[in-house]
């Protein structure tokens, strides 16, 4: 028997597909992006250094803080740049109110429908709007402006965040706390579907999400068994593969490891260490720790004991912040050539981007590994796992329950598509 | 006292009133250039045309009479008022950046209302003066931008990039380029953000641009 | 005419000899003077004892500059186009009775030893003489002349009635300002007269300023005392005291005879204190302006008294506060000896010309591509076809009428099909023109529209006082526009702009200036859009006038290789070799157009 399943994933982050075929016993996933090539790694090339950030922050609305955060990492090492310290807690802020931002919108109006919950129930949309407008302001506050921020370029803020202003971001995230934990109350009394992860290796940045400053190169990596000292080998862990028909590029770590990165491996590999936690958080971790390593589902879960925990973290770094100290650097007229890495966690995983600067600080070569990149082969395994496990039982037989299984499963690893950066390349 | 009707609400204001008071009584609002209260009614700049019984007139300096219809604003009247505040921008130098009216200019605020085009960013930059961008050095935008989004990137510190679309008049491209940027920028980092929007410049643009530089585009 | 015939009545002989020299600004200028020279030596040198008259001009332009011989037992004999040196021969055929060479005779019968008589011409039966009766007959600075043809018997009716009546009268003509608006002129008296003001003004509108309209002037410079008794009755109607004629000091001779007439007016008891007996004082007094387009607006014409001449807006109106505050009445030259003619000569000799709204008859100026171009004294609603073709003769052979600009640069252009249109205020507003003060400049095919709308444009340019926005801005905008248009870097968008442009400058401007000025633009627009559009879309002028879209060609047929253009060129962009064919560079030709002038044998060819 050869059944083809063919499905546009709705509710996601742009346009994409999976295609389910199932021969018999073997079943196979290809999850696809349907999003055009987006080219921006050319489209940056022979940009002054100070371009690229404003260019690249573009590639995705929804994750613009990261994509800007790490190019301006990349550039500045490449220059020999090295920021304050609080420049980076503020741009680390930025970073993690996006990531608190992507989370709410993404549970609470991609994944909650998932599970009965009906948009027409105000009681959570009005809660989830507020939490959204809030963190809104002061990112806008922090970060300028919403999408595509603009207040910091290679070397510092352009502006001076003054004390009031962090304050009044303090004051404004205050009066959500309530909402937060209201909001992962029904969250978490959400029931997941039973999936045992067929490929549990976990990959993120060391001490993500606390804070990760001073950010330079190069990163540590972990992942479940193995710490990764990233640099300019980047390109050794995470090895990308074409795919036919495809815009987007598969990627697997060293050895062809298929892996997850995102809110649950930020979670498993921050408590190997964790620390600084209040105890509530410390408790909620450990009690689902066991889930998150071994249902993908439970990815839903991670994310918002993850907001839950940038929220606090938040709170406590920018209270005691100093801004005063805030300093901008200019490159140095002497500059002969030289690459850059910048790793960051974007709200969905890990962000790399990598440029090669030509001595008039020209753009020369860039790359950028995108976390719905690094983790689209994990929605295909585990979706396979999904279905094999749902065609022994009797739900099976049912075609659009499966579909709905697998659109579901999709949907709690919250890809996003527009992340397609890389130029395709046709194979003949 | 005389009884007049503005957009059909009757007012009564008094023999001698103009009809912009019968007008402002009503709570409507025209809006004006020239006029000053008092001072000065010699209605030039026919902004604050309204009809009254269906005749074009001057609101400042027309008298009431018993029973005016008074319409204040209609896509007629808007046309008129658009066409007469572009046509008082086009002898107009737009030279924001060095002007010393910061956003507190009642023309801009005014063609910004009213939809006429070719206002730059500069407009509503707090910078403009000694800490303007471009004076510091960087490629903003700002002249040479469509105005509209409040200036949130120079605001705070960082050029404009020309998000919103570049000013179709010559005229403001020539003085930007000429008088401001030239002293003040390398003109090739000037072109290098003007191709991040706008390739696609229109031919007489693009041809200002490479005149100023001289440098192969 | 009977009365000129009794002029020198009394004691003359038999042979006495009457010669008239029309002296005006125009036969002046096709040099009268001269003529006036030579015939005084004739007459010496023949012996003649003879009267030389000087009279005003009677409006027929082509003739000038032209000579009336009358004696005793010959008719009245119009000579045309006299030159000084033929002036002898003139005199000595006509005494002798040999009338050859003459235009016309002025007799109510038959024709005269083969000359025909004056009515008989068509430009002069189709006319109505109604306000011009005595231009060209009677002498301008003479007022005994125009007591003898009736001259202040309109005033001296007037004086005998109460002021309402006199209004009333004028109420009943149906008068209609010629100045070009039409407005009813008893309706401005009646307002100045209720008006409770111990100051009250006239003002005379003798400020003409349209290109190729001078039908004020004519009538000012050859009947002077006519436009002054209009005034006086227009003063004594509404009550005031006092009356100027604003005049341009770019007309001093029509500023010179009508302070003569003011001069003798007030020797003769119709100016001054008690006029007649009556208990009405009034005084007139010429004001030579400096002379710009925009002071025939009413409400600038006043500033300009006053020291400024800048419109203002209405209202408030003249007549409720205008002259330093007070009532004002303006009237215009032609409408105020319409005043006079009607008081003269009664409602009835006025009321049957005309058409129902609009009564009496209009002096139109022809000009242009017209044979006979001149000033014609026609009724309202007479159709635009019988003034150009049959009253101006038509344009001359070879070509064919396209459009007449009706009303100056405040007028619009009425094509050749619409010809048939009746001229009434009514009639031309609704396409697109105004009488305005009614000049017909006789556009032909060899005219482009765009040029034409550019020229205007132009004149109006220079002419805005620049108090508006619209009319300040906006007109220069539209003569960009038309220059590109002209140039061939329009575009489609362009026209519709200008059209956008010129409908909101007429709409929001301040006076009548703006208010009109785009009509030229305008009307071209309606009836030539094609011209238009072939000027934007293929880069080509159909009448090949724009010499941006225009190429000159050396037709080597023609071109006898002379040189001469090449000598001429101003750029060097001709070349050749004498004797051959000469050649054109079209990359470095600035198309200036002077080698098509210079070259004798035509072969130089616009393509």
């Amino acid at each position: 028997m050869s059944i083809k399943l063919t499905s546009e994933v709705v509710r996601v982050a742009g346009e994409s597909e999976i295609l389910v075929s199932i021969d018999g016993e073997r079943v196979k996933v290809e999850y696809d992006s349907l999003a055009s090539p987006r080219s921006f790694e050319s489209l940056v090339t022979g940009r002054k250094y100070w371009e690229v950030p404003y260019v690249v922050s573009r590639v995705c609305g929804v994750c613009s803080h990261a994509h800007f955060w790490a190019s301006n990492l990349a550039i500045e090492s490449a220059l020999g740049i090295k920021v304050d310290e609080a420049t980076s807690t503020l741009r680390d802020a930025c970073n993690k109110l996006q990531i608190l931002q992507n989370h709410v919108i993404h549970l609470g109006f991609l994944v909650l429908p998932d599970y009965g919950y009906s948009m027409r129930n105000d009681k959570y949309v009005s809660t989830l709007l507020k939490v959204n407008r809030v963190v809104n302001e002061a990112l806008r506050l922090l970060g300028g402006r919403l999408t595509n921020p603009n207040v910091y370029v290679p070397g510092g803020f352009t502006e001076d965040l003054k004390q009031p202003v962090i304050k009044r971001v303090v004051n404004l995230l205050g009066s959500v706390g309530n909402d937060l934990r209201e909001l992962a109350n029904i969250i978490l009394s959400i029931e997941l579907p039973e999936l045992e992860d067929p490929s549990p290796e976990y990959v993120s940045l060391r001490n993500s999400p606390s804070v990760t400053v001073p950010v330079e190169g190069p990163y540590i990596i972990d992942s479940s068994k193995n710490t990764y000292t990233v640099y300019e080998n980047y390109r050794e862990i995470f090895v990308e593969r074409y795919l036919d028909l495809s815009t987007s590029k598969k990627c697997l770590m060293t050895g062809e490891k298929v892996f997850h990165t995102g809110a649950r491996a930020r979670l498993i590999n921050y408590l190997k260490d964790g620390s600084g936690l209040s105890s509530e958080l410390r408790y909620l971790i450990a009690r689902y720790e066991p889930l998150f390593k071994k249902n993908p589902f439970s990815n839903i879960y991670a994310k918002i004991i993850e907001s839950l925990l940038i929220y606090e973290n938040l709170l406590q770094t920018l209270s005691s912040l100093d801004t005063g100290k805030l300093s901008r650097v200019r490159p140095g007229n002497s500059f002969s050539g030289g690459f850059g890495v910048g790793v960051v966690e974007a709200p969905r995983g890990l962000l790399i981007h990598y440029y090669e600067l030509n001595p008039e600080m020209r753009v020369i070569k860039a790359d950028i590994i995108t976390p719905t990149v690094m983790f689209s082969k994990h929605i295909e395994v585990s979706s396979e796992a999904l279905i094999k496990g749902l065609l022994a039982s009797e739900e099976g037989r049912d075609e659009s329950l499966v579909k709905r299984f697998v659109e579901a499963l999709v949907r709690a690893y919250d890809p996003c598509i527009p992340c397609a950066v890389h130029v395709i390349k046709m194979k003949r | 006292m005389v009884k007049v009707y503005v957009n059909n609400n009757e007012v009564e204001v008094s023999q001698d009133a103009l009809v912009i008071d019968a007008v402002e009584k009503a709570g409507y609002e025209v809006p004006t250039l020239c006029y000053l209260k008092g001072l000065f009614n010699e209605a030039t700049c026919r902004m604050c045309v309204v009809k009254v019984n269906g005749k074009v007139v001057p609101s400042c300096r027309f008298p009431v009479f018993e029973g005016a219809r008074i319409i204040v604003d209609d896509s007629e009247l808007r046309r008129l008022r658009r066409v007469n505040l572009e046509l008082l921008l086009a002898t107009h130098e737009i030279k924001c950046w060095s002007c010393v009216r910061k956003g507190m200019c009642e023309l801009l605020s005014l063609s910004k209302r009213l939809g006429v085009e070719g206002i730059p960013v500069c407009s509503e930059c707090p910078l403009r003066g000694r800490s303007c961008l471009v004076l510091k050095g960087f490629p903003c935008l700002g002249p040479l931008t469509v105005a509209g989004c409040d200036a949130e990137c120079p605001r705070r510190g960082s050029p404009c990039i020309g998000c919103r679309g570049y000013i179709m008049s010559e005229d403001v491209w020539v003085r930007a380029l000429e008088e401001f940027y030239k002293d003040n920028v390398s003109l090739n980092e000037l072109k290098s953000l003007i191709s991040f929007f706008w390739s696609y410049l229109p031919q007489n643009l693009y041809r200002l641009v490479r005149e100023v530089s001289n440098v192969e585009y | 005419m009977s009365e000129a015939l009794e002029l020198g009545s009394g004691t003359r002989k038999i042979s006495e000899l009457i010669v008239r020299v029309p002296l005006a600004s125009c036969t002046l200028a096709a040099g009268a003077s001269k003529v006036l020279e030579s015939i005084e030596k004739a007459l010496g040198k023949l012996g003649l004892e003879a009267r030389v008259k000087k009279t005003g001009c009677m409006g027929l332009c082509y003739l000038d500059p032209w000579i009336e011989l009358e004696s005793r037992g010959l008719p009245p004999t119009i000579y045309a186009n006299v030159k000084p040196e033929q002036a002898e021969g003139i005199i000595r055929r006509y005494v002798e009775g040999d009338l050859s060479g003459a235009l016309a005779v002025r007799s109510e019968a038959s024709g005269f030893k083969g000359v025909p008589t004056l009515n008989s011409l068509p430009e002069w039966r189709l006319q109505v003489r109604y306000v011009s009766r005595n231009c060209g007959f009677i002498d301008p600075e003479s007022i005994e002349d125009y007591l003898r043809t009736g001259g202040y018997s309109g005033l001296k009716k007037a004086l005998k009635l109460g002021r309402e009546e006199v209004i009333e009268i004028v109420r009943k003509s149906g008068l209609r300002g010629r100045g070009g608006a039409g407005f009813p002129t008893w309706y401005k008296w009646r307002v100045a007269y209720e008006q409770r003001s111990d100051v009250k003004y006239v003002i005379c509108n003798g400020d003409e300023g349209d290109p190729g309209a001078f039908m004020n002037r004519l009538l000012a410079e050859s009947d002077p005392h006519r436009v002054l008794e209009g005034l006086i009755i227009a003063g004594y109607a509404i009550g005031a005291s006092r009356g100027y004629i604003f005049v341009r000091a770019e007309k001093p001779l029509m500023a010179d005879r009508l302070e003569v007439a003011v001069r003798q007016a007030r020797d003769y008891g119709f100016l001054g204190e008690k006029i007649l007996g009556t208990d009405f004082s009034f005084d007139v007094e010429v004001y030579r302006s400096a002379g710009a387009f925009v002071c025939g607006e009413e409400t600038a014409l006043i500033a300009a008294i006053e020291g400024r001449s800048r419109p203002r807006q209405r209202p408030p109106y003249p007549a409720t506060s205008g002259l330093w505050g007070k009532p004002t009445v303006i009237n215009n030259v032609e409408t105020l000896a319409h005043v006079a003619t009607i008081f003269q000569t009664g409602l009835d000799e006025f009321t049957k010309y005309g058409t129902e709204r609009s009564k009496g008859t209009k002096m139109f100026c022809v000009t242009g591509s017209v044979r006979k171009t001149g000033v014609y004294e026609v009724p309202i609603g007479t159709k635009i076809r019988t003034l150009v073709y049959e009253l101006a003769g038509g344009p001359p052979d070879g070509r064919s009428v396209k459009a007449v600009q009706v009303g100056g640069p405040s007028g619009g252009c009425i094509p050749a099909d619409l010809l048939d249109l009746e001229l009434d205020y009514e009639t031309l507003q609704s396409y697109g023109a105004i009488m305005g003060s009614g000049g017909l400049v006789v556009i032909d095919n060899t005219n482009c529209m765009v040029d034409v709308a550019k020229y205007f444009i132009t004149f109006t340019l220079a002419e805005s006082c620049g108090k508006c926005l619209p009319c300040r801005v906006g007109v220069k905008v539209l003569g960009d526009i038309l220059e590109k248009v002209a140039s061939g870097t329009a575009t489609l968008e362009d026209l519709e702009l200008l059209r956008e442009l010129g409908e909101s400058i007429m709409r929001s401007s301040l006076c009548a200036l703006g208010g009109t000025a785009p009509n030229p633009v305008l009307s071209t627009l309606r009836y030539f859009k094609n011209e238009y559009e072939e000027h934007v879309v293929m880069r080509r002028c159909p009448a090949k006038v724009c010499s941006r879209l225009v190429t000159y060609e050396i037709d080597p047929a023609r071109c006898r290789g002379c040189g001469q253009c090449a000598k001429n060129c101003p750029v060097s962009a001709i070349s050749g070799q004498p004797g051959k064919a000469f050649k054109i560079d079209t990359s470095r030709c600035t198309k200036c157009g002077q080698c098509l002038i210079i070259c004798p044998f035509g072969a130089v060819v616009k393509g």
